[in-house]
């Protein structure tokens, strides 16, 4: 743990020790009347390109680079210099072009998108783990339909077994939709199990209505309960890790058009 | 124990594909084919496996995760015997990310195509708004950028990319030879300037001795967008540099105005066009009580006034400053001896001489005794017989030809019969004749001096009465008499004394002597038109008589005493008399620059003279008389110091940037102006029609608002 906190200590350091350099360059060049924005133009496009063959390197696995953590790594300090040289290259303007604004605009929302993703996977794995039992983002749908089908077999077993319809009407009157509940986009935010709670607390106080046998039968569907609402957390909380790519990702393609057609009005038009 | 969802049991698990684009649309439900979709999104579900053939026996391969080999087995045809219902494959969330991915990106690109190559690229493409003054005069991105020019990445090839953008720039604006140097200025001047400033740095600011110490030669090869900044928004200021900008080059660099070095002689740069000694004036005459009554000034304002941009103290003309006590000296009031400037005059000669040579002069007076005026050989020398008589005269005197030789008597002759041409001339064509005579010159100039051929006519005829009879005579080639001598002025004449020649004009004019048959002028006053005509017009002259005319009218002493106050500026070789005091030249822009009118207000008890102290001690005359360098002088005033301006001009008062008194581009303002040109005439009309005719078509056009 120590190691990882001075392996980003150093990293964070070299960053800003990397942009307290170049600002310090660029005031010189500035004041040496140098075409500043055109350097800090090529620099930010250098980085921009490096940035984004982190996801092509993830698509060349077969290539023997450098591992994709450190891949990570260099995107994460390259990306936050990158936002300082973009600083510099602006020159704390706004720019005014129809290509500068949007492209502009473009850079921050992928900065931005950045960031909430860097901060994502770092919040959400832990509250992950410690929800439960792992799940593959791809199966979880499948999974809930088990579970569904589950909770079904338990509560018509019960209905057989023991003639009574308590849990029956329980199913009918929370279990049916509780199961059925998709959490929503931004659940992971939000925070808390109040749902799970309830229908825990509910099922808790049913107890007091059923036979032995169906107490029985009521813990299977309390372990069902919790397997749901670990695997509402596993589902909100990956989606929600995948969800910010959809921002990060299309973003940087335009980003990088954007790019293309500045760059390629710059190195028409530039004077210098 | 917690229940796990997820089997461990490796042949029980599921094999997922996230990569893949497609996924089984029965996935949800958990009966998910084993197959999957195709690359395209196609169902391929037949059934739970694909039956292997084993002999002549088909066996089902269906996988334990599904529950291993089917009880039904594999129907005859080897078809699988569960069957799988189709499905609607769904797209993957990575598939589906990388269509939006796409989609965006198509979006963005057909914008930047618009604005690349679309009808509408000039807008499209501006990366800001100009400033209004460009907007008005630029229709599209051409008028102030290659479009054409090949990308450069070499430093050689951008150098030439941005010399050949800052033509464009210069296209407009002109800023002479020097255009792309520093401050518009040579090597050498540079190299000068350098010198005269070479300052010790007191205390470099940090980031400029970085700058310094990567540059040792400052920036070169500037282009102009290195300082103006365009597509800045329209309220941009073009002109917007620090300090430590214009500081980037220059030797001495410092931190604010206080740092800067010590004015040396600002603002005295040269001396005065009028030669006025401040300390004899306001330290003698002006006390003196006799002139107080002349109302002699009583402050600088009585002289000196602001110009109209205010910048410039100027002084007011003669008539409110010097004519009070100066007036009378330049018709010649109080002066002993002549007060006029002889013009014309029948030269002497040697008549015995002549005679004995048998060279035939006509008529001529018996009595002149006197010699050529230079006016005279100035327009003797355009006359070619006559230059070349004068140039076989050589040394000899015209009035001792004893010991003359043949050829000279014979020359000396065919000048006298050029100076009776000349009289003729002038007699006869008046101010053409001189002006002939005098060649071509620049437009508008005024030669003539108001020459006055009446005045010549008068005095021909007491002189010279059958004047125009004998030269008409001599130039048909008829001998005229050996020597006549020509009858004897008129009493009348005869009896105008000296003084009363000159009393007849005392506001100035012509008049004739006839004692010494000579035509005079008298100065009639300030800027007199004689006198200015003439030194104007031979201060350049290279001719001998026009060195002696110059050096006659430019003495001190002269007739007129222009040159008691008038000073004149040699440089380059050509000479410049001063007619005019310091004046606005919006033409020019100096280095530094300054505004009158915003300082009175500051002024302190001793009014002008808190930034302007009279330095007794110089010897301002050393600046004047035969000197015409106006960089040699000593001014009547002590160079102002850096502490009386940094008084104010601290950055949290006046403010103190570099921009507030100097300029960086200096010299001929003209240059700096934009090149105006006359909008063209439609070809069509100007095929057809002449310029009166075009006008009109045009004014009516106007007019009617139609073609």
């Amino acid at each position: 743990m120590r190691a990882f906190f001075n392996r980003r200590l150093g990293y964070s350091l070299a960053t800003l020790a990397v942009a307290g350099g170049l600002t310090a360059a660029w005031m010189v060049g500035r004041i040496a009347l140098r075409p500043v924005a055109l350097y800090t133009g090529w620099l930010l496009l250098a980085l921009l390109l490096a940035l984004t063959f982190f996801n092509a390197r993830k698509k060349l696995p077969f290539f023997p680079l450098i591992s994709a953590s450190h891949w990570l790594q260099a995107h994460i300090y390259l990306g936050w210099l990158a936002c300082g040289v973009f600083a510099l290259h602006i020159s704390a303007r706004w720019p005014d072009g129809a290509i500068e604004i949007p492209l502009a605009l473009v850079f921050i929302l992928v900065a931005l998108s950045g960031v909430l993703g860097l901060w994502l996977s770092r919040w959400l794995p832990s509250r992950l783990t410690r929800s439960g039992e792992s799940l593959i983002y791809e199966r979880i749908p499948m999974l809930r339909h088990q579970l569904v089908t589950e909770v079904k077999q338990v509560v018509r077993g019960a209905e057989t077994e023991t003639q009574s319809t308590t849990l029956g009407d329980f199913y009918v009157r929370v279990l049916a939709g509780y199961f059925a509940h998709v959490p929503a986009w931004l659940a992971p935010l939000a925070g808390g199990d109040a749902e799970h709670h309830r229908v825990k607390l509910e099922l808790e106080a049913l107890r007091h209505y059923l036979s032995v046998r169906e107490i029985a039968l009521a813990d299977q569907l309390a372990e069902l309960i919790e397997a749901k609402r670990n695997l509402d957390n596993q589902f909100a909380g990956q989606r929600l890790l995948k969800l910010w790519l959809f921002g990060h990702i299309p973003l940087t393609f335009v980003l990088l058009v954007f790019t293309a057609g500045h760059v390629w009005l710059v190195l028409h038009y530039s004077h210098r | 124990m917690r229940r796990l969802l997820q089997s461990i049991i490796y042949n029980r698990k599921l094999y997922d594909r996230p990569q893949d684009e497609w996924t089984c649309g029965r996935t949800a439900e958990c009966q998910a084919c084993v197959f999957g979709p195709g690359a395209k999104g196609e169902c391929r579900a037949t059934g739970q496996c694909l039956p292997a053939k084993k002999g002549d026996r088909w066996f089902c391969t269906r996988a334990i995760s599904l529950g291993a080999a089917c009880e039904p087995g594999p129907q005859p045809d080897g078809s699988c015997g569960c069957p799988v219902p189709p499905c609607t494959p769904q797209r993957s969330l990575r598939s589906q990310r990388g269509r939006l991915a796409w989609k965006l990106s198509g979006l963005a690109l057909a914008l930047v195509l618009l604005a690349v190559w679309g009808a509408s690229r000039n807008q499209w493409a501006n990366p800001g708004p100009l400033t209004p003054q460009h907007a008005m005069s630029t229709q599209r991105c051409a008028d102030c950028h290659l479009e054409s020019a090949p990308l450069a990445f070499t430093a050689a090839a951008r150098a030439d990319r941005r010399r050949a953008h800052d033509q464009l720039c210069l296209k407009c604006h002109d800023l002479g030879p020097q255009d792309r140097s520093p401050h518009g200025l040579t090597g050498a001047q540079l190299a000068v300037l350098a010198r005269d400033e070479n300052t010790a740095p007191v205390a470099r600011p940090a980031a400029l001795a970085v700058v310094h110490a990567l540059q040792p030669g400052g920036p070169n090869d500037l282009a102009c967008a290195s300082c103006h900044l365009e597509h800045h928004g329209r309220d941009f200021d073009l002109k917007r540099l620090t300090d430590q900008q214009c500081q980037v080059c220059h030797q001495a660099q410092f931190d604010g105005f206080a740092g800067h070095p010590e004015f040396k002689d600002y603002p005295y740069k040269r001396r005065t066009q009028l030669r006025f000694d401040h300390t004899t004036h306001w330290g003698q005459y002006f006390p003196d009580a006799k002139l107080a009554a002349k109302s002699a000034p009583t402050s600088c304002a009585t002289c000196h006034e602001p110009a109209a941009d205010g910048r410039q103290m100027l002084v007011k003309n003669f008539a409110q400053t010097c004519a009070s006590c100066h007036d009378g000296q330049i018709t010649g009031e109080g002066r002993l001896g002549g007060k006029g400037v002889a013009f014309i005059r029948l030269p002497g000669f040697d008549r015995a001489a002549l005679e004995a040579a048998g060279e035939a002069v006509g008529e001529w007076p018996a009595r002149s005794v006197g010699g050529l005026t230079p006016f005279m050989r100035r327009l003797l020398e355009a006359d070619a017989p006559a230059r070349a008589a004068l140039q076989d005269l050589g040394t000899a005197d015209l009035t001792d030809l004893a010991k003359a030789t043949l050829a000279q008597k014979a020359a000396a002759g065919r000048l006298l019969w050029s100076v009776k041409s000349l009289l003729a001339d002038l007699v006869t064509q008046g101010q053409p004749a001189l002006l002939h005579r005098l060649g071509p010159a620049d437009a508008g100039a005024r030669r003539t001096g108001q020459f006055s051929a009446d005045g010549l006519l008068a005095a021909q005829q007491a002189w010279l009465p059958n004047l125009l009879t004998e030269v008409a005579a001599h130039r048909r080639g008829e001998q005229a008499p050996v020597i006549t001598t020509a009858p004897a002025t008129s009493g009348a004449s005869a009896a105008i004394e000296f003084d009363d020649a000159e009393a007849r004009v005392t506001e100035g004019g012509w008049y004739r002597r006839d004692q010494n048959y000579t035509l005079y002028y008298r100065p009639g006053g300030h800027a007199d038109p004689f006198l200015t005509t003439w030194i104007d017009a031979t201060a350049n002259d290279a001719s001998p008589a026009a060195s002696a005319i110059f050096n006659q009218l430019s003495a001190e002493s002269a007739p007129g005493v222009c040159m008691k106050c008038h000073t004149v500026d040699q440089a380059d070789g050509r000479r410049t008399v001063n007619w005019e005091t310091a004046q606005p030249q919006p033409d020019r822009r100096p280095f530094t620059t300054f505004k009158h009118t915003a300082h009175f207000s500051l002024m302190g008890d001793q009014g002008c003279a808190t930034c302007h102290v009279i330095d007794v001690t110089a010897d301002h005359a050393r600046g004047f008389g035969l000197n015409h360098d106006p960089a040699v002088f000593q001014s009547n005033f002590a160079p102002m110091t850096k502490a009386t301006c940094v008084t104010c001009h601290q950055p949290a008062k006046a403010g103190d940037s570099c921009l507030q008194c100097h300029n960086y581009h200096t010299g001929d303002l003209k240059m700096l102006r934009l090149k105006m040109t006359a909008p063209p005439v439609p070809r069509k009309v100007a095929e057809t029609s002449g310029g009166a005719v075009t006008a009109r078509l045009f004014a009516l056009v106007a007019k009617n608002g139609r073609p």
